[in-house]
């Protein structure tokens, strides 16, 4: 019975997945062009953050919530993936109810930037669980954990921020003009430090499914660094590619913490011994 | 308290750090160890067992979960566990 709970987790984020992939194909390739449909797509795709966070939430509690590393990343997880669920109710709220164009900063951005803090917080606690600390004790890999950040924040910089005009009038603004593609820079860099630092230490049972986790934090980077770009260039459309690239994160990382359920480490450790 | 309990105690509090209270589960499941839900560990051994395998079969568990990451965790836990041992009581996959 257990197993099919179980797999029913991962069952329904591929069918609310598949669903949300067909919609979008239809209204990109099929269907006239609709405005209407664009921004319905927009407002409902955010339900697969919402039951990635569920299920992390659940599934958290096998781990003693925050009483151990695992539970602290999962929970971290879940709340970045509710956060980007907010920030997505929020810009639906100023389209729909209020019927303007969002404006910069706004209430969604709080979901959106709020994310950062809370993959940040997960990243931090998966790679000590990964056991980077041991890593770190050698200064070749002490070097590499300060470098590799360093560049990566470098070059988002120079990319995004390098001729940045200054309105000391919109403080919050010019808060969440860095705050956003540096902010991205240090869940991805740690995401991509932890794999790097644990290769060699990590195995067993977990490995993968760390590994995995590690992916989908790459791929909402990839969704983040889309946006960013998009929008300086000010090509960004709704219900375009950059909405279902945010779709694809959400899934994958649904996925990634669906694959940490308890039960099924347990059923892969009594199947070792 | 008996020196390996204080040191099962020990890493068993550290696993319990990473993975919550599938640490303890884990170590119950080692023959002649019983954790409580409090933490208090009670190791009985049998005739056929040593201090140094039921340390062995409890870190082999662990390891089971992250690999070297979880034996390097078993090797902190020891150290801070506050108890003089020597290199020759333990396992050979904690030296």
């Amino acid at each position: 019975m257990s197993d099919i709970i179980r797999s029913k987790s991962t069952v329904l984020a591929v069918v609310i997945f598949s669903t949300l992939t067909l919609w979008w194909l239809l209204i990109r390739f099929v269907l006239p062009a609709d405005s209407f449909q664009d921004q319905l797509f927009a407002a409902s795709y955010g339900v697969m953050a919402l039951y990635g966070a569920l299920c992390g939430f659940y599934f958290a509690r096998k781990y003693g919530f925050t009483r151990s590393l695992m539970g602290k990343a999962i929970i971290g997880f879940s709340l970045g993936l509710l956060a980007q669920e907010f920030g997505q109710l929020a810009y639906s709220y100023y389209i729909y109810f209020k019927g303007i164009e969002v404006p910069y900063p706004s209430i969604g951005d709080i979901g959106y930037f709020g994310s950062i803090p809370f993959y940040i917080y997960g990243v931090v606690h998966l790679a000590e669980a990964s056991g980077i600390n041991f890593s770190l004790k050698k200064i070749s890999n002490q070097l590499q954990a300060i470098v590799v950040p360093l560049l990566l924040l470098l070059t988002s910089y120079f990319i995004f921020l390098q001729d940045y005009t200054f309105d000391v009038t919109q403080p919050l603004t010019i808060s969440l003009d860095f705050g956003y593609p540096l902010g991205q820079v240090v869940y991805v860099s740690i995401a991509l430090m932890t794999y790097m630092l644990s290769y060699r230490i990590l195995g067993g049972i977990m490995r993968t499914r760390i590994f995995v986790v590690l992916f989908a934090l790459c791929v909402q980077y990839m969704a983040d660094y889309t946006f960013l770009v998009q929008a300086m260039q000010e090509v960004w459309k709704v219900g375009e590619i950059n909405d279902y690239m945010y779709l694809l994160s959400y899934f994958v990382m649904s996925i990634a913490l669906i694959n940490l359920r308890i039960s099924v480490v347990r059923s892969k450790l009594s199947q070792q011994t | 308290m008996d020196k390996l309990d204080v040191i099962i105690e020990s890493i068993v509090r550290h696993q319990e750090n990473v993975v919550g209270p599938l640490a303890i589960e884990q170590a119950n499941e080692v023959d002649g160890v019983l954790v409580t839900d409090d933490g208090k560990v009670r190791v009985t051994l049998k005739k056929t067992s040593s201090p140094k395998k039921v340390l062995e079969s409890l870190v082999k568990r662990y390891e089971m979960l992250f690999g070297q990451a979880s034996v390097e965790v078993c090797k902190d836990a020891i150290k801070e566990a506050g108890v003089k041992i020597d290199a020759k009581e333990l396992p050979e996959i904690l030296s």
